[in-house]
């Protein structure tokens, strides 16, 4: 794949990459590195180091908060876990994409028929 | 899923050393607070990622999927070296930057009490609402610029009163049973020699105080995103 037709995948997963974290942290809190392999494996990170200015992004606007706890196997570590307004944003981008995807469908089938 | 132990020894492998090195000083082009983060939580996820026992080659690779420290600051908003924000990182900010002029705005046209009171109070507003901001940012605000308006207030009301004491004591004088003037104004002497020094710490104190509200204002501004 050239870096032109990597272009479009790219700004996809730029743009639901917040919201996929989002998801992750749903049901439990989670370590960071452990986000960013999950993340990484599923193809949705370029660099797993852009994930922390990320999570970084989503404490200061306050769509996750962060606690620290105590590693049997070395220093402490930071856990990330949703918040109300993340739990909103979420919701919300579901409803959204939800949306989305259909039409993306609707229109990628009709042409390939 | 399985989480490596973080022993901390695998960021001690001279790659893991120069490529720390080398994001610490692509992070000059964050906010300290900024930089901090990002350093310890890369140094951190390699720490995890990378065993004592690491080769040069998963090393290698390993760096390269965490991503060049430029990229990582650029990500982090960094300013490049040229001066203008990567186009990724100019986010919405209208709010904090009205936040700022109004709560400076009521603090320069403090003598218009009701105009610079109106400023002050969408000020507070403005930085209590922010979306951007945290909760620490917030209160740094606050204390820099939402101080100004009624600091100002203060000291004029200081100022005149100050004025009204010492014209009153240069004016005052009292006739004794004897017929004796007694000049009160000769009793504020004192206060008048010691004006000097007060007026040094005052000046010092008011410098401060504007490069405190200024830099705030920068840092503000700054992380607004």
């Amino acid at each position: 794949m050239g870096a032109r037709d990597e272009a479009p995948v790219a700004q996809l997963r730029r743009g639901v990459l917040e919201h996929c974290v989002l998801a992750l942290l749903e049901g439990e809190e989670r370590y960071g590195y452990d986000l960013v392999t999950e993340l990484s494996e599923a193809g949705l990170l370029a660099s797993e180091g852009t994930m922390y200015p990320l999570l970084s992004r989503l404490r200061k606007v306050e769509l996750v908060e962060t606690s620290w706890r105590e590693s049997t196997s070395g220093p402490p570590r930071r856990y990330y876990s949703l918040t109300p307004r993340g739990r909103d944003a979420l919701a919300a981008f579901r409803a959204a994409w939800c949306d989305f995807k259909s039409s993306v469908d609707t229109i990628m089938e009709g042409r390939s028929a | 899923m399985m989480t490596q132990d973080f022993d901390g020894r695998g960021v001690g492998h001279p790659l893991v050393r120069e490529y720390l090195e080398r994001l610490r000083a692509e992070s000059a082009r964050l906010p300290a607070d900024q930089a901090h983060e990002l350093y310890d939580d890369i140094a951190e996820h390699l720490g995890v990622a990378l065993g004592a026992d690491a080769t040069e080659a998963e090393v290698r690779e390993r760096l390269d999927k965490v991503g060049t420290p430029a990229v990582l600051v650029d990500e982090a908003g960094g300013v490049p070296a040229h001066g203008v924000p990567p186009a990724t990182t100019i986010k919405a900010g209208g709010v904090e930057a009205a936040a700022v002029i109004t709560l400076f705005a009521a603090e320069l046209v403090f003598f218009l009490v009701p105009v610079a009171a109106l400023a002050w109070v969408a000020g507070l507003v403005l930085l209590a609402v922010s979306r951007y901001w945290t909760g620490r940012e917030k209160l740094r605000g606050l204390l820099a610029l939402g101080t100004g308006f009624p600091v100002a207030l203060f000291f004029v009301g200081f100022a005149f009163t100050s004025a009204g004491s010492s014209a009153s004591c240069s004016s005052m004088t009292e006739v004794l049973a004897d017929g004796t003037v007694v000049d009160q104004g000769a009793r504020c002497a004192g206060t008048e020699t010691g004006v000097p020094w007060v007026t040094v710490v005052t000046w010092v104190l008011t410098l401060a105080y504007l490069a405190f509200q200024v830099v705030t204002a920068r840092r503000l501004l700054r992380s607004r995103r």
